[in-house]
């Protein structure tokens, strides 16, 4: 133990006499060190730890995936039949898709994010309330005592902390609400949604039995222990063919059943950007450990002699290797130490780029944990780069002879830095395809002007305009008073707005063209539609290429035009004039006669093509209103005053209804957020691995000239000129340089193809990332060469031969 | 002298270096006893071999071929880890170029020997301290090897040489980056331990200091041509 602390003692000693070198290597490794963990940190979260629920390896989402919505959803009188049927789950549960808003109604009334939950929710996924008890099935039920769980946050806020909220009464939506228990600080979604209470979402099971529209549900369910997840697929699949009787025979095809863990379900959008940031940052701490192996491989050169000297008095090869690595295991120790500092700094950089969306990105901090993992990745690390030096054998017998310093090429130097070149043309050819992707995604054209609009996305609350009649009157009177703003160009209200899709969707099959045979059955997927007012293509700037728009006369009761989209024309009539066709969306629809074709608009996202849609016109009678509206400004004038305006509009009608306004540039850019996020990340790593790279060539090179001046100064002393002198340093370099980038030019074209579901019209094979980062990494190497070059280039040939 | 039992016996040993196609005969057909308690010199003109001699007998290199017995026990097969602990326990080394390490002070430089051994802090202590008294370097102990005279550096060699109380000293031009009045002191102290009973190899090209070993031995390109005594010569 004793001489362990030796060894500390001394390699604290050897870091602290050669300020430089621990300063560099300190540093090189504080940046890979606490860029792994700060990626760690996020990544931890979404792909290795436990999720806040008890034996969460057992819980499962499942359902049905269909194209009329993204993720799996059970009908709730599927799901009423199954509950009773099934045999894989020891519990399940639902509760209804996207929440609601609920409004605490009492003194400071605010708007709060409810979960409309089945009883079985909490038992399901194991969650204890802190205070107070989870609701009964009685209280699930239709016209029950209205109860609710509150959140800790919303506890701690709201309520100060005060257990006795516990059997207190508040008003949500205007009814008396019994609060029964608080939800522990951990607690969250299994769909990661924002929640401020959770209330019975109180289905009403009879009222299943008719044929009525059911409610959708989000189901979840916690595995009877021994099941795997194939083997509860394989128990509900008979269920499963019993509900697709159920589903239209033009829809079969297109419906299947789904199991999967809740971590897949809640992560699976972020899963490969996750591996890939975590892959590239490894990268990043691999490239910083070969540059730090190779300042200890140039300076264990430089200590061949006391290295020999220990040997000689005695020092066994372990012990000799024991010294080296723990001199190494206090580099990374305090490399991590610092490196702390870089992935605190690192995680707020995140926190203020990243995008709405990455799962409990704001959870990520560093606990013990990741300080855990940020000392076990400094001390392999240490280990990593501490091990070639520490196994080179010590020359003892040099000691006694005349010439006691042994010159070499340093092939395993020259190795390391080649590989440092191999990496950063990786990381920088995968960032260079993210950048050219991003680049081409924020370029698409959208089919539509997104300069000079506002738009304010209103919800009504359902207790205060409880039906039809009560939200058009609101909406119609918005209309009217907006119209009259000064400053705006055009206005229009619509039940959705493009491109982040979320449109109102129908079956194709269900169309039916005036004198033509109904659809075959499964065909054609489905069409988006939207309710417009006629402001709506003006006010976006989408163009009527074909009839006309909609005018304030289509709005009447017995109007039914309808307007397609160009993509949808095609597919409807690809070889007949539509304008004055008749349509109806299924049987019992009215027939709608053809007025105008719209250019197609991005409605799905940015990277994917326009799906088929129609629009209808935003009626001035009750049928098809909306609880929510788009209201969309074309507007020469600041956005923020125009914001102000409609606020204030809005709040002389009501001031409880909330707005939220944002330009349509703003959200468009919302949605290459994440491409941008994982491109400024990747780039910032590549960047870090070209500097780290860059720093390594510097050092071997100097390293190369001050170790061959004696030969450089016998070169000179015999004709070689100051140039010819450059031309040997350079040819090395170039060498490493060549062979580094000929390698990284293998590892990409192997490499890049993981980054094939995160590009957006750009192929992996697309030449010019490729050409650009070995442009960049050839330019940063002969910079880095450049300085220690120039020095070969004015070595004194006298002073030279007397160097020693 | 007869009865005094044997520390060294060589017996044929060769040493060949090859560089590339390039075969040395650093060492060719070397007959060397040396017996305990003897001071004994290795001369000879520059690449004439002393010093793999030294090398070989101090356990730093392997011979090419020929036996090697050290202290009754043949050297030539040990193992890497035998031989280290061998150099150790049985030999000291005196260099001329001092070999002290720069980042250790004066006492952590006499005492690395002994914490290789794993010797107690204390018994370390007590040794370093009599060992650096021997060579007259005690109040010294603080400093670090940069702070040194040359004299005083391999006076503080010595004291790392002999902290061990090795079998043998193997000394290799300890003389050669001093002055001629640091030499001397330096040879000096050599011959007060051989006096005290060290058994001395030394190495030196320079015929005043080979004087003062009661044995000389002298090697021209790599083999011993001429031993002398003081008191006279054997072919």
């Amino acid at each position: 133990m004793s001489s362990l602390w030796q060894d500390v003692r001394y390699g604290l000693r050897m870091l602290a006499n050669k300020p430089t070198f621990t300063l560099v290597a300190v540093l090189t490794l504080a940046l890979g060190i606490g860029a792994t963990s700060a990626v760690f940190s996020v990544v931890d979260r979404i792909l290795f730890r436990s999720l806040p629920y008890p034996h969460d390896e057992q819980l499962v989402a499942f359902g049905l995936f269909a194209p009329i919505e993204p993720r799996e959803f059970m009908l709730a009188k599927d799901y009423v039949e199954w509950r009773s049927e099934q045999t894989p789950f020891e519990s399940m549960t639902t509760f209804l898709p996207g929440g609601a808003d609920c409004d605490l109604t009492e003194q400071n009334p605010v708007r709060l994010d409810c979960a409309l939950v089945e009883s079985t929710f909490l038992p399901t996924f194991g969650i204890q309330p802190i205070l107070g008890r989870n609701f009964t099935k009685e209280e699930d039920r239709p016209h029950a005592a209205r109860v609710a769980l509150i959140t800790y946050g919303l506890w701690r806020s709201r309520f100060a902390g005060n257990a006795g909220v516990v059997g207190q009464s508040i008003s949500v939506d205007g009814q008396p609400t019994l609060v029964v228990g608080v939800l522990p600080a951990d607690f969250e979604m299994p769909t990661l949604g924002k929640t401020d209470l959770v209330i019975p979402q109180a289905l009403d099971e009879a009222a299943l039995e008719g044929n009525g529209p059911e409610p959708v549900l989000r189901a979840f369910a916690r595995l009877k222990p021994g099941v795997s997840i194939a083997q509860s697929f394989a128990a509900l699949e008979p269920l499963y063919e019993k509900s697709l009787e159920n589903v239209p025979p033009q829809f079969r095809k297109e419906v299947r059943l789904s199991v999967r863990s809740l971590r897949e379900r809640q992560v699976a959008d972020s899963k490969a950007a996750s591996w890939i940031l975590l892959g590239s940052v490894l990268a990043v701490l691999l490239v910083a450990c070969m540059n730090v192996a190779n300042l200890l491989l140039a300076r264990t050169t430089g200590r061949q002699r006391e290295l020999a000297v220990r040997a000689a008095l005695g020092a066994s090869p372990a012990r000799l290797i024991r010294q080296n690595l723990t001199e190494s295991l206090l580099l990374g120790t305090i490399g991590g130490t610092i490196g702390c500092w870089v992935a605190y700094s690192l995680l707020q950089l995140f926190e203020s780029i990243a995008p709405e969306g990455i799962p409990r990105l704001q959870q990520a901090g560093l606990d013990t944990r990741v300080l855990l993992f940020t000392l076990g990745v400094s001390l392999v690390s240490g280990i990593l780069f501490g091990l070639a030096p520490a196994m080179r054998k010590p020359a003892v017998e040099l000691l006694t002879r005349q010439e006691a310093s042994q010159t070499s090429r340093g092939l395993l130097r020259q190795i390391l830095v080649a590989s440092q070149i191999a990496v950063s043309v990786i990381l920088l050819t995968g960032a260079g395809l993210l950048l050219h992707s991003l680049l081409k995604l924020q370029n698409v054209p959208l089919g539509m002007d997104a300069e000079n609009v506002v738009t304010a996305q209103i919800p009504l609350a359902e207790y205060r305009y409880p039906d039809a009649k009560h939200q058009l009157a609101f909406f119609d009177e918005l209309e009217r008073r907006l119209k009259h703003m000064s400053g705006i160009t055009a206005m229009g209200i619509s039940d959705t707005l493009p491109p982040s899709g979320g449109t109102q969707a129908t079956i194709y099959s269900r169309i039916e063209v005036a004198g033509r045979p109904p659809s075959a059955e499964g065909t054609g997927g489905m069409v988006g539609w939207r309710s417009v007012t006629p402001g709506y293509f003006m006010a976006l700037g989408v163009r009527i290429i074909q009839g006309r728009g909609f005018q304030n006369a289509d709005r009447g009761q017995n109007q039914n035009p309808i307007i397609l989209s160009e993509t949808f024309r095609k597919k409807l009539f690809p070889n007949e004039e539509p304008l004055g066709k008749s349509l109806r969306i299924g049987p019992e629809a009215p027939w709608r006669e053809v007025v105008g074709i719209a250019a197609d608009v991005r409605n799905n996202g940015l990277a994917r093509p326009s799906d088929p849609e129609y629009y209808i016109p935003w009626k001035f009678d009750t049928e098809g209103y909306f609880r929510v509206a788009q209201v969309t400004l074309r507007t020469p004038m600041n956005p923020e005053t125009v914001a102000k305006w409609l606020r204030q509009e809005t709040a002389s009608l009501d001031p409880s209804v909330p707005v939220t306004i944002e330009t349509m540039t703003q959200r468009v850019r919302k949605l290459s957020d994440r491409p941008r996020f994982n491109a400024v990340l990747l780039t910032l790593f590549a960047g870090m691995g070209v500097v780290l790279a860059a720093i390594g060539l510097y050092g071997v090179v100097g390293f190369l000239v001050s170790e061959r001046t004696r030969e450089i100064g016998v070169r000179m002393a015999l004709g070689a000129s100051p140039r010819a002198i450059l031309r040997m340093i350079m040819g090395n370099v170039a060498r490493w340089t060549m062979a580094g980038a000929l390698l990284g030019l293998v590892g990409s074209w192997y490499a890049v193809k993981l980054l094939e579901s995160l590009l957006f019209e750009v192929s992996v094979r697309d030449p010019w990332p490729v050409l650009a980062a070995l442009a960049l990494l050839l330019v940063a190497a002969f910079l880095a060469a450049w300085v220690p070059a120039r020095r070969a280039m004015r070595v004194d040939p006298i002073e030279a031969l007397r160097y020693e | 002298m007869s009865d005094t039992p044997t520390l060294i016996k060589m017996e044929g040993v060769k040493k060949v270096f090859y560089t590339d196609e390039v075969e040395t005969h650093a060492l060719s057909e070397i007959h060397l006893e040396i017996k305990k308690g003897t001071y004994i010199s290795i001369a000879g003109p520059s690449g004439c071999g002393k010093s793999t001699l030294l090398s070989i007998l101090g356990l730093l290199d392997s011979p090419t071929d020929g036996s090697y017995m050290l202290n009754g026990q043949p050297v030539g097969k040990l193992t890497i880890s035998e031989r280290t602990r061998i150099r150790n326990r049985e030999i000291g080394f005196i260099f001329q170029a001092f070999n002290l390490i720069g980042d250790l002070t004066v006492y952590e430089n006499v005492e690395l020997p002994l914490t290789y051994r794993g010797t107690s802090a204390s018994e370390r202590k007590q040794k370093v301290q009599n060992a650096l008294e021997r060579v007259g370097m005690a109040h010294r102990l603080r400093h670090y090897p940069s702070q040194l005279s040359g004299g005083q550096q391999q006076r503080v060699a010595v004291a790392r040489a002999l902290v061990g109380d090795p079998l043998i000293l193997m000394a290799d031009e300890p003389t050669g980056n001093l002055d001629s009045k640091n030499g001397e002191a330096v040879m000096e102290l050599l011959r007060d331990l051989h006096r005290n009973g060290a058994t001395v190899c030394m190495v030196t090209h320079d015929q005043r200091y080979a004087n003062f070993a009661e044995r000389t031995i002298h090697l021209f390109d790599g083999r011993i041509v001429e031993e002398t005594k003081e008191a006279g010569v054997t072919a």
